[in-house]
């Protein structure tokens, strides 16, 4: 792989986003996080089991792509704030001309297509009025003038004048300067999280766990190709686990078919020992 | 672990932006920088869009190396890619602008008529076209003074904005000029587009991204011109479902308050003092049997007897509701799609009243919670027909007397669960064989009559 670039993500009050479309797909191939999609399609916007950019990420995941230096951290309202606010000259004529670019492009494209289409129409014609025309020649004539008509009045206009008046972007990559108000790696140095990070530093995926009442889902690849094989739940190192908990998530779990694991971080001993153990459990429901 | 698609020779990273030579015309013309002709030759193809073709066949259980596996894998995850590397046009037909204007309601100098259900003061972005049919439950024109500023314009919340700029409708613009140059008074909605205020003009604004979108209008809880994510979240799967929805109103107005006001009927009958419950009033003493000797001939004056603790009886008017607080209080009203006569003016009652908690930061609702929460939500009981039928118990007890859906949202996975004011004391299981007694006096006749007497009888003798 080429040297990973880091990905950036955005902090919009306390909630952590991504939208740039490479780097949704850099994080899926190398750091095997997915995050969940949670905006509408544009293409399909009248349902919910397809979504689209941005892709929101849990802070657990956010704090292990830190430490492990995958991505970093802006805080994406104070640098959109200030860009717009403030945009220089410079950065504005980028800004101005990659919009017009995009423009220019689409526009090329959708005539394109459009020319496509009408070619492809109009051979359809064609062939129609060729056929109907050897067969019934006198009363043909008006119809197939009045259809090449309509067909051709709906797209022409289309075809010529179609004017593509906006591009909306879904990233901010072209005007607000990717590591304008970058926060502070300080990845928290608290206890929770620490399955997550360990799940994915062992290279599984995790989707949130709701669907089946836990707190992830965890998929030995891509959740685009494989089933989950784990329902897990972190618990701290000395919490009580109400041992109903274990039989409920058990049961759960098996009647998915997948097993209930949980999981925690031994509290570090010493300060100069950075990662103390994980330690993992899986439960199966053994149902006899 | 057997990651090894990440290491194989197909996945070749993110696709790369130079669109690989797959577009030979388009390519000609604009040659070297061509960053997104593969954007937007997705544009314009709505196929692909489905878990169908970026989730191809039946899911693995793990990998086991092989390249199909590989492949299959790569190949959906290039039509995930490609499906969201789509970029929103807007095209002449159907363009609508809309100016960011987070502060405008906010200055003094601007005035409207606030009422509820406009949310004048949160209201972000005028828009400068308004076309589609969108519009139905969204945004609210600006009343009052015609000589105002933004009054007759139609005016959209944040999670409108965001909804409306998320699913490509709307062109959201940042302002470099003042208010007045851009949507002066006076120019209406329709109108024709003046020189100098074109798409190119990029000298009085700059077109926002998505990124900006969410940027300026989510925030935290409570911050003027902003939501939260989880409601911008559950708002816009509803809309995407076909919801009509609005915010609802802050402060409700407990609309039923007639009525407790009795009919003449009932206010006769409260002089006759039933004789159950002088009953109650009277046998219940500290020592003794719980239902005292004597004959009984139906089982009502048996079980009021036995009723020690109060019930939960649901009543149409509380009698000291508190104020409901975040997250649990009502923040949506939503309506069902394609029921006629809504308007976002006079909506009709909601049919849903929906509020909404994240599992980050909120537990189950504690009873309080939930009770202030049900509240302040309209009385609604178990629909006329089914009271009074056996067979419809459940029903009614699922109903229950007031409702209201808590939506419940994990990084962006809602949940709905609707919380009903079950009143298991209001439904009085013996009355039905007390009524059953009745049945003997022919009135019903039948079978019913029939039955009831055997019964009656067989238990009467068992007791004996």
């Amino acid at each position: 792989m080429e040297s990973p670039k880091l990905i950036r993500i955005a902090n919009i009050s306390g909630r952590y986003l991504v939208f740039d479309p490479d780097a949704v797909s850099a994080l899926r191939r190398q750091a095997n996080t997915n995050g969940t999609l949670v905006g509408t399609t544009p293409q399909q916007p009248t349902q919910n089991i397809f979504l689209g950019l941005p892709i929101e990420l849990r802070p657990e995941e956010v704090d292990a792509l830190i430490r492990t230096n995958v991505a970093y951290v802006v805080d994406d309202v104070a640098a959109h704030k200030s860009a717009l606010q403030s945009l220089d000259p410079d950065s504005r004529r980028a800004y101005v001309s990659s919009l017009r670019l995009r423009k220019q492009t689409a526009q090329k494209v959708f005539a394109e297509i459009n020319a496509q289409k009408a070619s492809i129409t109009a051979s359809k014609k064609n062939k129609k009025a060729r056929d109907s025309s050897s067969a019934v020649p006198s009363t043909d004539l008006g119809t197939a003038d009045s259809g090449a008509l309509k067909s051709d009045g709906n797209p022409s206009p289309r075809n010529s004048q179609v004017t593509l008046l906006g591009v909306t972007p879904t990233s901010s990559i072209n005007y607000v300067s990717p590591d304008a108000n970058a926060l502070p790696e300080e990845p928290r140095n608290s206890e929770k999280g620490s399955l997550c990070q360990f799940m994915l530093g062992s290279g599984y995926y995790m989707t949130p766990g709701l669907r089946f009442g836990s707190r992830y889902s965890v998929y030995p690849g891509d959740p685009l190709r494989f089933h989950a094989h784990f329902m897990a739940n972190e618990y701290g190192w000395e919490e009580e686990i109400p041992i109903l908990d274990i039989v409920g998530g058990g049961r759960l779990a098996t009647a998915v078919k997948k097993a209930f694991l949980i999981g925690g971080r031994k509290p570090s001993t010493s300060p100069d020992m950075v990662t103390s153990p994980v330690r993992t459990f899986s439960i199966e429901w053994a149902g006899m | 672990m057997a990651f090894d698609d990440d290491d194989s020779p197909l996945a070749a990273g993110p696709v790369s932006a130079d669109g690989e030579g797959n577009a030979p015309t388009a390519e000609e013309t604009l040659e070297d920088d061509m960053p997104d002709y593969k954007l937007f030759a997705s544009a314009f193809s709505k196929k692909g869009v489905s878990s169908q073709t970026i989730r191809k066949g039946e899911k693995d259980f793990e990998a086991h190396g092989t390249r199909s596996q590989d492949g299959a894998l790569e190949s959906s995850r290039r039509a995930l890619e490609d499906v969201l590397s789509y970029t929103r046009i807007h095209r002449a037909d159907a363009w609508a602008r809309g100016w960011c204007f987070p502060d405008f309601w906010l200055d003094e100098a601007n005035e409207a008529i606030d009422y509820e259900g406009m949310w004048l003061k949160d209201r972000v972005v005028a828009m400068e076209h308004e076309k589609g049919g969108w519009m139905k439950d969204i945004g609210r024109v600006a009343s009052g003074n015609k000589d105002q500023l933004g009054v007759g314009r139609l005016w959209l919340l944040p999670e409108e904005a965001i909804y409306l700029v998320e699913r490509g409708t709307v062109d959201l613009w940042w302002p470099y000029t003042d208010f007045e140059t851009l949507l002066p008074k006076g120019s209406t909605a329709g109108g024709q587009s003046r020189p100098g205020f074109g798409p190119d003009d990029y000298d009085v604004g700059l077109p926002l991204s998505l990124e900006a979108a969410y940027s300026l209008f989510i925030g935290y809880e409570g911050e003027q011109g902003k939501t939260t994510l989880p409601k911008y979240q559950v708002y816009t799967h509803l809309k995407r479902a076909g919801f009509n929805i609005l915010r609802a109103p802050l402060e409700q107005p407990i609309t039923e308050s007639t009525e407790p006001s009795q009919t003449l009927w009932q206010w006769l009958f409260s002089f006759v003092k039933w004789e159950s419950g002088q009953d109650r009033i009277q046998r219940h003493q500290p020592f003794g049997p719980l239902v005292a000797p004597g004959l009984y001939r139906a089982y009502r004056p048996i079980y009021q007897q036995l009723a020690l603790l109060p019930r939960h009886k649901p009543l149409p008017v509380p009698p000291n509701p508190s104020k409901p607080e975040d997250p649990f209080r009502v923040h949506f009203h939503v309506w069902k799609p394609g029921a006629g006569g809504f308007s976002k003016k006079n909506p009709p009652p909601p049919d849903f009243r929906i509020a909404v908690a994240d599992t980050a930061d909120s537990c189950l609702p504690t009873l309080e919670q939930i009770e202030t929460l049900l509240e302040s939500t309209p009385y609604d009981p178990a629909p006329e027909a089914w009271r009074g039928q056996p067979g419809k118990l459940y029903q009614r007890l699922k109903h229950g007397h007031r409702n209201v859906i808590v939506a419940v949202v994990d990084r962006g996975l809602v949940n709905f669960m609707r919380f009903g004011e079950g009143a298991f004391g209001e439904e009085k299981l013996f009355e039905r064989f007390d009524n059953r007694g009745a049945g003997r006096g022919g009135k019903k006749g039948g079978r019913g009559g029939a039955r009831g007497r055997g019964r009656g009888r067989g238990r009467g003798r068992g007791g004996r």
